[in-house]
């Protein structure tokens, strides 16, 4: 996770993910890419956000917890974990948005969390206006079946 | 929306298992039913998480060390202090036939003596049924326990100071922390209780009752209907406006018909008499704003039954 592979556009999980959660200024393909060199501190930051364990607690290595921790905030999907990418940017962003704050996992999920949430009410939304339509076109072929069996 | 952690002992009272506990309460917290602290629900899905990675796979000690563990301390986030506190109430030294003293001395050993002195302040059966954390036969309630340490915290947070009293009201629902009856009719004695911290006399009981009877008496004749075990909300809210023209609003209008009835009684005894005259007065002038001068006018005979004559003398 914290090697050198960060950034060099092979399609192994860990590197992808090591490249999107580099600071926006180092990003690969990155139009705000300045050709800064990403820093240790600037890994083990973006990192800390992401688990719940604090660094110095025993099982922050542990596989189990990391991978749950991923699955939690939803940056791995499936059964085989693969990694979600637009949803790790989605978390990259929002680490580098708050780089002036302490890593806190629980802030983070709290604000997936929320988008989560405000996705889930318009694909509901959406599915209740589908639904309406459904129900107006099946109201109004009724309609017009009346009609011709009138004429 | 139902308090989390009354809907979390509710659970564990109807003696879920820990899957069906996590999966009732992520359920509810999607539906909002419920909301839980963000803590504890990454807590609660990293267990839902872990069964399913568990699934069809040979591994599965991680899942078992979670079952192994009791819903109290998988689901419930509490204080050290509270667990404690459980683990007294709940163990069978604590059984009902142990003596009040013995109970109390038995918290405070744990170093609780402030949860000792609220919620035993004199006999201990009847407190911890009335509050009821132990129901009549006995069983232990896990909701009524989480309701009742919701309910101190969050009257702490409020600076209120809890006491018995006002912990059994708020724990039978029938007054909220922001001072508002929530059932229409209340035990007499219970509400009387809120102000006092000694257990009180019962003759001091009885004259509370009949003086509280003769502010509800509001038709000017001598036939008082007496207050029995219950009384009623608006009559509680009727008698507060009473006792503004005898005592200053921020106090218990129930806890100063007990001080005028211990103040009397030490050297003489209640003219009933003339304290029906007060409330007949008052009763007469009850939608006026307070007026604790008049009264006394009135009662020196200064002005007249409705109110007029002050500044004639």
């Amino acid at each position: 996770m914290h090697s050198s592979k960060f950034g060099n556009g092979t399609q192994d999980p860990h590197a992808r993910l090591g490249a999107i959660l580099l600071p926006p200024e180092c990003r690969p393909n990155n139009p705000q890419n300045t050709g800064a060199i990403v820093t240790i501190e600037q890994v083990n930051y973006a990192m800390q956000w992401i688990r719940s364990l604090p660094i110095d607690d025993a099982n922050f290595t542990e596989k189990i917890n990391w991978t749950i921790d991923l699955k939690q905030l939803k940056m791995t999907v499936g059964e085989n974990n693969d990694l979600d990418d637009k949803r790790a940017k989605i978390v990259s962003n929002y680490i580098w948005e708050h780089r002036d704050q302490k890593p806190d996992y629980y802030q983070l999920l709290t604000f997936l969390k929320k988008l989560d949430d405000i996705a889930r009410n318009q694909l509901m939304a959406a599915e209740k206006v589908q639904k309406q339509k459904k129900k107006a076109k099946r109201k109004q072929a009724k309609a017009s079946r009346k009609r011709n069996r009138r004429k | 929306m139902k308090p989390y952690q009354d809907y979390i002992g509710q659970l564990i009272d109807w003696g879920l298992s820990n899957q069906k506990i996590m999966r009732c309460l992520l359920r509810a917290a999607a539906d909002k039913h419920i909301a839980l602290p963000v803590e504890l629900w990454a807590k609660i899905d990293r267990y839902r998480i872990g069964l399913d990675l568990s699934k069809n796979k040979p591994d599965t000690s991680w899942v078992a060390k979670f079952n192994q563990e009791n819903p109290l301390t998988l689901f419930v986030m509490e204080a050290p202090e509270i667990i404690a506190l459980r683990q007294t109430l709940k163990n069978p030294a604590m059984d009902l036939r142990l003596s009040h003293s013995k109970v109390r001395a038995g918290i405070e050993q744990t170093g609780l003596t402030s949860f000792a002195d609220l919620l035993f302040p004199s006999e201990k059966t009847d407190c911890i049924k009335s509050l009821g954390i132990v129901s009549k036969t006995g069983r232990w309630s896990e909701e009524r326990f989480q309701k009742i340490i919701r309910l101190i915290g969050e009257a702490e947070a409020q600076n209120m100071t809890p006491n018995f009293a006002l912990l059994r009201l708020w724990a039978n629902d029938m007054l909220d922390l922001s001072g508002k009856w929530r059932k229409q009719v209340l035990p007499f004695d219970w509400v009387l209780d809120i102000h006092i911290r000694d257990p009180l006399a019962s003759i001091h009981r009885q004259q509370a009752r009949r003086l509280a009877a003769l502010f509800l008496c509001r038709h000017y004749s001598d036939k008082i209907e007496p207050i029995k075990d219950t009384i009623r909300a608006k009559d509680i809210r009727h008698i507060e406006k009473c006792s503004q023209w005898l005592c200053p609003p921020e106090r218990s209008a129930l806890r100063h018909l007990e001080l005028i009835s211990a103040t009397v009684t030490i050297n003489e005894k209640i003219d009933w008499q003339r304290f029906k005259t007060i409330a007949d007065f008052i009763n007469r002038h009850i939608n006026k704003t307070p007026d604790p001068e008049l009264l006394s006018d009135y009662l020196e005979c200064h002005v007249n039954f409705e109110g007029k004559g002050r500044y004639h003398e």
